[in-house]
């Protein structure tokens, strides 16, 4: 994983304004740096764009008398038994937006936890192993850096399989 | 810091015994003897002495080299460091050798700890390794029983060599502590076949520098770049406090196979992800558990599968750790310690069969 990739990642939450400052600092010294990754964010923008912009369109004043105009002007069904279909299309519209928003973003949430969960439970173990005073703490600090270069995508010193 | 204990060592130290007799393993360890005063200890007991090495990192100054050996997959590694502790907290490690770390420095000031990375020209700040001097005496006490192997020499200085059994756990960690200055010149771990599976020792060693604090400063170079890496403390808790913090159900056995023991856990949350993180330890290795409902998590798209788990069991290595991650359940179990594979799966299979 290059540090692209992981700019990459924490894309998503810089946009939703998310990263603490020191990540936000980074994400913006890299986009300086990186076209790539400019372009990425600027797709993001452009989808949490369109779905903020989706909004109900408008019908034509006279929608209804186009309609009974082409239908011979019968009123099969009166409302309110039928909603007018401006308001019904905004309604299924509507519906549409509630129920796409919560899925693409439940979705984006659980790609993003499974890319970076085991990041973060490896530097947890390592923080939680450096509790016994008696362990080595140049070894601490060994296994430590390890992991700091793997989170980054650097391999420390070979494999070690 | 425990006046106790600084009484101890100037107590031994005055007395000063003569050294020089072999490591003559004591009597099996019980508990009365943990309080025995031994004439070889200038009337300290092995619990004392156990305390002081604990404590010695928070009154004494030392700069020296020491060697490691670590043993990864199949092969000892040997590592070079140079290693400067100021007191109380302050400590400097410079990687010598090999190639693979030579040039990479860690700083530690008691808050955060400064890794820089020479070949990236990176820093990455993270927590900080030291243990607060309450902590440590405490730790000590609470997890290990002690007893007294002897005395012996290690680079021209006299040392006490104490075996340290953990109360939870099959492993033995043996120091050889200073006798003048309760810093461990040496230490060595063994598996419970007594196979030696890691060692720490100094060539040589220096005392009383006066070092600088500015050693202990980080200054990077123009242009390096820092990365946080810090995660909130979390101080272990019993379990089911734990998942009254989480809200969900975990169920895992207090012992699991090669002697470990749940010595407690915390919540761990990180965006989207909240998990319960139960710490397990041998009494020398250190072993996490994360469990977190599968629904709040894709599918693990990276590490090797382990077919012998079967489903979507993944590992994947990070420096001397192992992480091996299935689903069971319904929830996602990802088990983190610098185990083999062969030890990840047998522990993996106690704590649930990995789904399909």
């Amino acid at each position: 994983m290059t540090t692209s990739h992981r700019i990459e990642r924490s894309l998503s939450a810089y946009l939703d304004g998310e990263l603490p400052p020191e990540e936000v600092a980074e994400v913006e010294r890299h986009l300086a740096e990186c076209p790539s990754c400019r372009a990425e964010l600027d797709d993001l923008r452009a989808t949490v764009r369109i779905l903020q912009l989706a909004r109900t369109p408008e019908a034509p004043d006279d929608l209804e008398e186009l309609i009974l105009a082409r239908a011979g002007r019968r009123r099969w069904l009166t409302w309110p038994a039928w909603p007018k279909p401006a308001v019904a299309l905004a309604a299924v519209a509507l519906a549409v937006i509630l129920v796409a928003t919560p899925l693409l973003r439940g979705h984006r949430d659980r790609l993003r936890a499974a890319e970076v969960s085991p990041d973060v439970f490896i530097r947890a173990a390592v923080q939680s192993a450096a509790d016994d005073p008696f362990m080595d703490r140049a070894y601490i600090g060994l296994v430590s850096s390890d992991t700091n270069l793997r989170l980054i995508g650097e391999e420390p010193r070979g494999s070690g399989r | 810091m425990s006046r106790l204990a600084l009484l101890v060592l100037a107590v031994w130290v005055a007395t000063g015994i003569s050294s020089g007799v072999r490591a003559q393993p004591v009597a099996p360890t019980q508990a009365r003897l943990q309080e025995v005063r031994h004439p070889q200890l200038g009337g300290a007991t092995v619990q004392e002495v156990m305390r002081h090495a604990a404590l010695a990192p928070q009154i004494v100054d030392y700069e020296g080299t020491k060697i490691l050996s670590i043993l990864r997959g199949r092969l000892m590694e040997t590592i070079t460091v140079n290693e400067a502790h100021k007191r109380p907290v302050l400590t400097r490690l410079e990687f010598l050798s090999p190639d693979g770390v030579a040039g990479r420095l860690v700083l530690d000031d008691g808050v955060r700890t400064w890794h820089y990375e020479p070949r990236l020209n990176m820093a990455f700040v993270g927590p900080t390794m030291a243990i607060p001097a309450e902590a440590a005496e405490r730790l000590a006490t609470e997890r290990y029983r002690v007893r007294l192997l002897g005395m012996e020499e290690v680079i021209g200085r006299s040392t006490v060599v104490m075996s340290l059994w953990p109360h939870a756990g099959r492993r033995e960690r043996r120091l050889w502590i200073d006798r003048m200055t309760g810093v461990t010149l040496r230490s060595e771990e063994r598996d419970p076949d007594e196979a030696l599976v890691a060692t720490a020792y100094f060539t040589r060693i220096s005392y009383g520098l006066n070092l600088p604090a500015a050693l202990f400063q980080p200054r990077l170079p123009a242009g390096a770049r820092v990365v946080s890496q810090e995660l909130p403390p979390a101080g272990l808790m019993p379990l089911p406090a734990v998942v009254e913090r989480i809200g969900f159900r975990v169920s895992v056995p207090a012992a699991l196979p090669g002697g470990f023991a749940l010595l407690g856990g915390a919540p761990i949350r990180h965006g989207p992800v909240l998990a319960a993180h139960l710490h397990y330890s041998d009494g020398v290795r250190a072993l996490a558990l994360f469990v977190a409902p599968s629904a709040r998590l894709g599918p693990p798209g990276r590490g090797d599968q382990v077919p012998v788990l079967g489903g979507d069991a993944r590992t994947m290595v990070a420096g001397a750790m192992r992480l091996l991650l299935w689903e069971t359940g319904g929830v996602r179990m990802t088990l983190v310690g610098p185990l083999s594979l062969g030890e990840m799966v047998t522990v993996a299979r106690t704590l649930g069969r990995p789904g399909p």
